[in-house]
């Protein structure tokens, strides 16, 4: 492939299909041979058309860019962003713009190099946990063992005032299919996340290996009292270690919030469980993408600018999850032939100037690749847009499009919930209506919709939500992110 | 700013949904002169819809907290089998939507019935069957001057 397709067309290595298509028509109308009879520009014009050829079809610019790496002997992984719209406006007030930045690997999986994993489950057996979700646990946890392969590792940790180790790391083995130990775990006490966590990532560093991957799966119901800030400071270091934390709630006690930035620090994801089959699926595509890690301790440095705040971030593919808006974003693992895709929503400054170029982001993204010797694994992302006077109108690229309208439908029924806490019912109410009329729009959210619609007649006679619907409402409209069995193939 | 055309609320250039309402707000088009009538056949009621609005279509009911936006109970919806959430009509300049909220009845266009949750366009001289509602629909680029009951 020849060098600097980019440069060809006078661009720089993020441009966007926009950019590359205004490019390359602003250099043939130059180059054309009937506009320009020299024989360098007649030579100047293939080189165009071969760039144009390669950058304008997605699938040939992820393959150049990850050559292009390879060449320059950085990671085969890179970043491309598309934005929902082309440039700036050069206007006196604040103006919004949305990226979606895709984190890229194109190389196959091949059996040899793939990662063992360790997997710890810490579980929660405080009293409310007894019966019915205490047969589910166990029923995830067996299937934890079913679907973990022979070298990986395993091990169970039960909490409650205090923490025991059921099952110390072990190498996974037929026999614990049908393990006494997890069919004897009581419930009985209270819920102390902390003793559970610290139990689980001592246990995982006992495990602690260069090519395994370790992953925390907490399994709770209930409240933590008073260790909140401590068991936030802990996921902060699993996630420094690169131990995953991920976190299932059960029933409408646990404290969604919390649970959300826990695992939001670590790189993992927070979920409501509200049946075994759904419990059994994550466990399985839990555990398939962590037996297929590329790279794993994804951690985007951010660099602030003075132009654009970042007012939210959302990872919505492999998992939908909100990301803590810090310095530093814990993207998780990135598994062979696969992406990682985040939305990023940035407010920019007023009064802009024609011209100008802003920076949006400004980041390193490092990682560890096990299959990699050379230390520095990293690739520089940075979103830049234009400012212009005028502009082109143009159609937004569809999957942001809907990205961006699901998150919509998330904040809508976010803010529902402040307000019905802080007692706004009728703001609740109809921020509910709407809710449910846009859900109910759609096949997909139907039932969704006429769960909200109920929800919002509850809200308006001051019943307030009933159990557990608020956090299937939560987790239900977050869901909707998640593109669903669909080809994240775009253009 | 701009203006969600859908609930009026104010947005940030740059949104893309309007954040009170969820409805779509990077694709407006500004009001033009063309009108979208729904005449109701067998009262001869008619009905002005305005343009880039949704208008859901259904009836009320006692105990129901999402009011429809066109409400037929009052021309006897409910005998003739309209859902209290049956459709929606998007309207735009010259042109319109029906989108069928999988009602009971279902929707039908010139007779024949719509897939649910699907967007079918309207035109000019269609009859919309909710259930066995009748409406018959004027699309005009003309103003309309008979009188019209407001929305």
């Amino acid at each position: 492939m020849g060098a600097g397709l980019f440069e060809t067309l006078g661009l720089s290595n993020n441009a966007s299909p926009d950019e590359i298509r205004h490019a390359y028509f602003d250099a043939a109308r130059r180059l054309h041979p009937d506009a320009n009879p020299s024989p360098d520009a007649a030579n100047q014009f293939m080189a165009i058309q071969k760039a144009y050829d390669v950058l304008s079809n997605t699938e040939k610019r992820i393959d150049y860019l990850i050559s292009q790496a390879i060449n320059e002997g950085r990671p085969p992984v890179i970043a491309q962003a598309q934005f929902s719209i082309e440039s700036l406006q050069a206007i006196p007030e604040e103006q919004y713009i949305y990226a979606l930045l895709e984190i890229i690997n194109t190389e196959e999986a091949k059996a040899h190099v793939l990662p063992t994993s360790s997997v710890c489950l810490v579980i929660d057996r405080s009293t409310s946990m007894q019966d019915k979700r205490i047969d589910m646990v166990k029923k995830a946890a067996y299937e934890l063992m079913k679907q973990l392969r022979q070298d990986d590792w395993v091990s169970i940790v039960t909490f409650s005032d205090r923490a025991e180790q059921v099952i110390p790391p072990t190498r996974v083995k037929k026999s614990m299919l049908s393990d006494p130990r997890i069919a004897s775990i009581q419930t009985g006490g209270g819920t102390e996340i902390l003793r559970g966590l610290e139990c689980g990532l001592d246990v995982l560093t006992q495990t602690s290996n260069k090519d395994t991957n370790r992953h925390l799966i907490l399994m709770t119901d209930g409240h933590t009292y008073g260790d909140e800030e401590e068991c936030l400071q802990l996921a902060q270091q699993a996630g420094d270690k690169g131990i995953i934390i991920s976190a299932l709630g059960f029933g409408s006690e646990w404290n969604d919030t919390f649970l959300d930035r826990l695992t939001g620090l670590s790189g993992g994801t927070a979920r409501l469980v509200t049946s075994v089959d759904e419990l059994r699926q994550f466990i399985r595509s839990q555990v398939a993408s962590l037996s297929k890690v590329y790279a794993c301790n994804l951690n985007l440095h951010i660099e602030g600018s003075p132009q654009a705040t970042l007012v939210d971030m959302f990872r919505i593919y492999p998992d939908a999850s909100p990301l803590p808006v810090d310095i530093q974003a814990r993207l998780g693992n990135l598994p062979f032939n696969d992406r990682i895709k985040i939305l990023l929503e940035y407010k920019i400054a007023p009064k802009l100037n024609e011209g100008e170029t802003i920076t949006l982001l400004q980041g390193i993204l490092t990682m560890e690749i096990p299959t990699r010797k050379e230390p520095l694994n990293r690739i520089e992302i940075s979103l830049r847009r234009t400012v212009r006077e005028d502009q082109e109108k143009s159609i937004p690229p569809r999957e942001l499009v809907e990205a961006i309208e699901k998150l919509t439908l998330y904040r809508l029924q976010e803010k529902a919930r402040e307000e019905e806490a802080a007692g706004d019912h009728v703001n609740a109410t109809r921020h509910l209506k709407n809710l449910a009329t846009r859900l109910l729009q759609k096949k997909e959210s139907d039932n969704l919709g006429k769960m909200v619609l109920s929800e919002a007649e509850k809200i308006q006679s001051g019943k307030g939500y009933s159990p557990e619907a608020e956090k299937r409402i939560k987790y239900g409209t977050r869901a909707l992110l998640l593109p669903m069995a669909k080809e994240s193939k775009n253009d | 700013m701009i203006k969600c055309p859908n609930c009026h609320h104010k947005e940030r250039n740059g949104t893309l949904f309007c954040s009170e309402c969820g409805a779509e707000i990077f694709n407006v088009i500004p009001d033009g002169v063309s009108e979208v009538v729904l005449e109701f056949i067998e009262t001869g009621k008619k009905l002005r819809l305005k343009e880039n609005r949704e208008y859901t279509i259904g009836r009320m009911g006692k105990t129901q907290a999402l009011i429809p936006d066109v409400d037929l109970s009052q021309y006897g919806a409910f005998q003739k089998g309209v859902s209290r959430l049956h459709a929606i009509i998007k309207t735009y300049p010259g042109k319109c939507m029906i989108i069928d909220l999988d009602s009971a009845n279902g929707t039908k266009i010139n007779g024949e019935r719509i897939a649910a949750y699907v967007d079918t366009p309207l035109k000019n001289g269609d009859t919309i069957n909710l259930g066995s509602f009748k409406i018959l629909l004027h699309i005009s680029d003309q103003h309309v001057t008979e009188k019209l009951c407001p929305v």
